[in-house]
């Protein structure tokens, strides 16, 4: 037992001596790391006091600069670490699948220019970790053309959120527009593919998705894919795509109607009174909210005042909008 | 040794004690060793993403804070500007007062201005009278829900009616979360759309230095009673929790602090209070344990997670009255919730949580204080009349004290190995000295504050104590409905 507490007081000993050693390299580097940045050190200077034992350290406050600047100071941030690149590399081939995590991060930073196609490979690196770091970084370069690298190992981040996807592929930027569209119009695609497609679409403000939604709300009859098309039409769409989205206000899938409600809202005329008073009704609470949001929208006070005086177990909705709920 | 030849029965009980605390040992054991594993993964983990990245990204989800409060005048506008100020993007903040007899509202309207808003509520779950709902004027994202009082669950159920985020973070109005948090915590959800619901790590706030709602330093309690609590809550969950999670066998998530998947609390029903399914004091672990129970009766792969970084801060009791309280109603709570589903128990229908965390559950967590006390009161007793065999009083005092010493201080090696928030070497050395401590007395007093709660439990007691805060000068509710066992069985 005492043994025990005796390791545990070395342990934080020895705990504190390598956060006071950090804590020194760190305030003998950022003089010099100043100096390169602004010009008047050569980064030689820097790569002479670092050993091959910091390195890592080195990185990971090379990488915290990198965060802070911009421009002419990053490239000679980038300049900085490129002696120790390789040293990344070597760890891509380690056993431990946090540490090949934490290389591709690091790769991601200081070493995208040449090490892409290394951080390519990645995407299929057997731990999701690893594959979801290279995925973020490549989707964050400056490169798109790695766009199609990431479409192909999506099915592989099925586990993740909707929206943490198509993000991925709409931050690879406007110039993967075209193979979106393609992925998203595919059927051959996985459907969850094709959905973080549309969805990427609706992120970057493609005037073309709005196009592809308003066909495929008609034509379409997967979930994934109605739903992908009627955000988009929620946000996009036009007034002729009112009369496609109706149908689905009566789909079986709660999901679909209820996004199908978001989007009639959004279109709503005077002329809609009708159908939005219809799916208040509807089973699921969410839809008869929107539909009260829909006709407080349209200025159909009338229509309110007489659901909110109703005995309507939801007359609560129209009363609760009529006196100011703008939520 | 005569005599206890002649007395067998005392033999075999000899055999069950020690059995009992073998197991309970090696299982605390195989524990740490895990967590050891599964922390180091973690960190090394938690070093290869950037948390900062996602707290400026678009695609994280907005979620709600349920926070109930009840009698909360004196800390509950500190508390919701520290909740005010947390780092995430896209969040609501619903206080619930649960009909509070001071100026807990007043003091809210007054100082957020608060101005009455009506809000729809898309949730249907029973509860109490809402008074009104009320919007700030300056913070557009805080909302304060006015009921009539009916208790923590049920001002759970009506913060979740009127929430309209995927996932909302259950907590007490005395808790203070880290800044960073939310973000950590919903981290998890975005990577496993399979998860219903993740527990963060619980640190006790007693001997902190605590400026704007927030934790400037970290330290230990003047109070003996909080130190030793400090040791149990990192045993609990750097230990019992991570490797519980791991397993996916997690039965509980600190109502203090746990976020979830609002439709699968929805369709599961809702919190378990007087006016919603069966009242029970234990409603965070009950709403657990059937979450599970339905993924499983439904075949959907559900995960309950536990991850340790998302810090939130909470004070304990530094008093035996208020200590005896709680634990009176923990163990309530863990009675009535393998009570309400004892259809789970050892049924591999319910895969391993069937068959593994609610055998552990009852065998050792339910049951532990009964046989603990056995051990004990055969131990003195044995003691007094002289039929105390060696072995036996070796062996007890290796199996309950010097492996409880063991376990506690594993758990402080695995703080250090990993959070180290115990900055001070002193510190360090008093949380040591603690696990010794905590063995004689403490232990004790808390089995029998446990033994207390199950025979409660047992015979319907009306009321589940004093619970007095101390360090955030609170007071707090103290009655709630118990479960009328009687209406359970009959079920």
């Amino acid at each position: 037992m005492f043994v025990f507490i005796w390791a545990l007081v070395r342990l934080r000993r020895k705990n504190e001596r390598i956060r006071r050693k950090r804590s020194a390299l760190e305030d003998i580097w950022q003089p010099f790391i100043l100096a390169v940045l602004s010009g008047s050190e050569k980064p030689d200077v820097l790569w002479r006091m670092v050993i091959r034992e910091e390195t890592m350290h080195f990185l990971d406050v090379l990488l915290r600069y990198y965060r802070r600047f911009e421009g002419r100071e990053r490239a000679e941030i980038l300049t900085l670490a490129r002696p120790y690149i390789p040293e990344l590399t070597d760890m891509l081939e380690s056993d431990i699948p946090e540490e090949r995590a934490k290389a591709v991060q690091l790769l991601g930073v200081f070493g995208l220019d040449r090490y892409g196609k290394q951080l390519t490979a990645a995407l299929h690196d057997p731990s999701l970790l690893v594959a979801m770091n290279a995925a973020r970084v490549l989707a964050n370069s400056r490169y798109p053309e790695y766009g199609k690298y990431i479409i192909q190992v999506m099915p592989r981040f099925e586990i993740f959120s909707a929206n943490l996807r198509a993000s991925l592929l709409a931050a690879c930027g406007q110039e993967i527009i075209p193979l979106l569209r393609k992925t998203f119009a595919s059927s051959e695609q996985p459907i969850i593919v094709r959905r973080a497609a549309g969805e990427a679409l609706l992120d970057l403000a493609d005037p073309m998705a709005v196009l592809m939604a308003s066909h495929f709300v008609e034509t379409e009859d997967k979930p994934d894919i109605l739903i992908a098309s009627l955000q988009i039409l929620e946000t996009h769409g036009r007034l002729e795509d009112k009369s496609k989205i109706q149908p689905l206000l009566f789909w079986t899938d709660a999901a679909v109607r209820i996004h199908a409600a978001k989007a009639m809202v959004n279109l709503a005329t005077q002329a809609d009174q009708a159908i939005l008073r219809e799916i208040f009704d509807d089973p699921d609470a969410w839809i008869s909210m929107h539909a009260t949001r829909g006709l407080r929208d349209i200025g159909a006070k009338h229509m309110l005042q007489s659901m909110a005086e109703s005995e309507h177990p939801r007359s609560e909705f129209a009363r609760q909008y009529l006196t100011g709920d703008h939520s | 040794m005569n005599f206890l030849n002649t007395i067998p029965y005392l033999r075999i009980l000899e055999i069950v004690i020690l059995t009992y605390f073998l197991l309970l040992n090696i299982t605390y054991l195989v524990t740490s060793v895990f967590s050891f594993r599964l922390l180091r993964k973690y960190a090394a983990r938690l070093r290869s993403i950037n948390v900062e990245e996602m707290l400026t990204s678009s695609d994280v989800p907005p979620v709600t804070l349920l926070v109930p409060a009840f009698n909360e005048e004196k800390n509950v506008v500190d508390s919701v500007r520290a909740f005010l100020n947390l780092s995430y993007p896209d969040y609501e903040i619903f206080v619930i007062n649960d009909g509070s007899t001071d100026e807990t509202l007043n003091l809210l309207i007054e100082q957020y201005d608060l101005e009455n808003r009506p809000r729809a509520a898309p949730g249907s779950l029973a509860t109490e009278e809402i008074r009104a709902t009320y919007q700030s004027r300056e913070y557009a994202r805080l909302w304060v829900i006015d009921k009539e009082n009916g208790g923590k669950s049920d001002a759970l159920n009506a913060g979740l009616n009127y929430c309209r985020t995927p996932l909302y973070c259950g907590m007490d109005a005395d808790t203070i979360l880290e800044r960073d948090a939310l973000i950590r915590i919903v981290r998890v959800f975005l990577e496993d759309v399979n998860t219903i619901a993740v527990g963060g790590i619980l640190r006790v706030a007693n001997g902190c230095n605590m400026k704007n709602g927030r934790i400037q330093e970290v330290g230990l309690s003047k109070s003996s009673l909080a130190r030793f609590q400090v040791i149990e809550y990192l045993r609990a969950f750097l230990t019992g929790r991570m490797v519980w999670a791991a397993f996916r066998g997690m039965l509980l998530i600190s109502g203090a602090f746990g976020v979830f998947r609002r439709e699968s609390v929805m369709a599961a029903g809702g919190y378990s209070s007087h006016k919603n399914l069966i009242p029970t004091v234990g409603e965070d672990m009950e709403l657990v344990v059937r979450l599970h129970r339905l993924c499983y009766e439904n075949n959907r792969t559900c995960q309950v997670k536990f991850i340790p970084d998302p810090v939130a801060w909470t004070e304990v009791p530094e008093n035996l009255r208020g200590l005896a309280a709680q634990r009176d109603r923990w163990h309530r709570g863990m009675f009535e919730s393998l009570f309400i589903h004892r259809k789970m128990f050892l049924n591999k229908k319910y895969g391993r949580i069937g068959l593994l965390a609610f055998p552990y559950y009852f065998i050792f967590e339910l049951l532990g204080p009964v046989i603990e006390l056995a051990g004990y009161i055969y131990f003195v007793i044995a003691l007094i009349f002289g039929f105390l065999s060696v072995p036996f009083a070796i062996l007890f005092f290796i199996l309950a004290v010097v492996f409880g010493i063991a376990i506690s201080v594993a758990s402080v090696a695995l703080e250090e190995m990993t959070f180290r928030r115990y900055d001070r070497f002193t510190d360090l050395l008093l949380l040591c000295t603690y696990t010794f401590l905590e063995q004689i007395g403490f232990r004790q007093l808390t089995m029998f504050f446990r033994l207390r709660g199950l025979l409660s439990a047992l015979t319907g007691r009306k009321s589940w104590g004093h619970r007095e805060r101390v360090g955030f000068e609170k007071a707090k509710k103290d009655s709630e409905q118990p479960m009328d066992m009687r209406r359970v069985l009959r079920r």
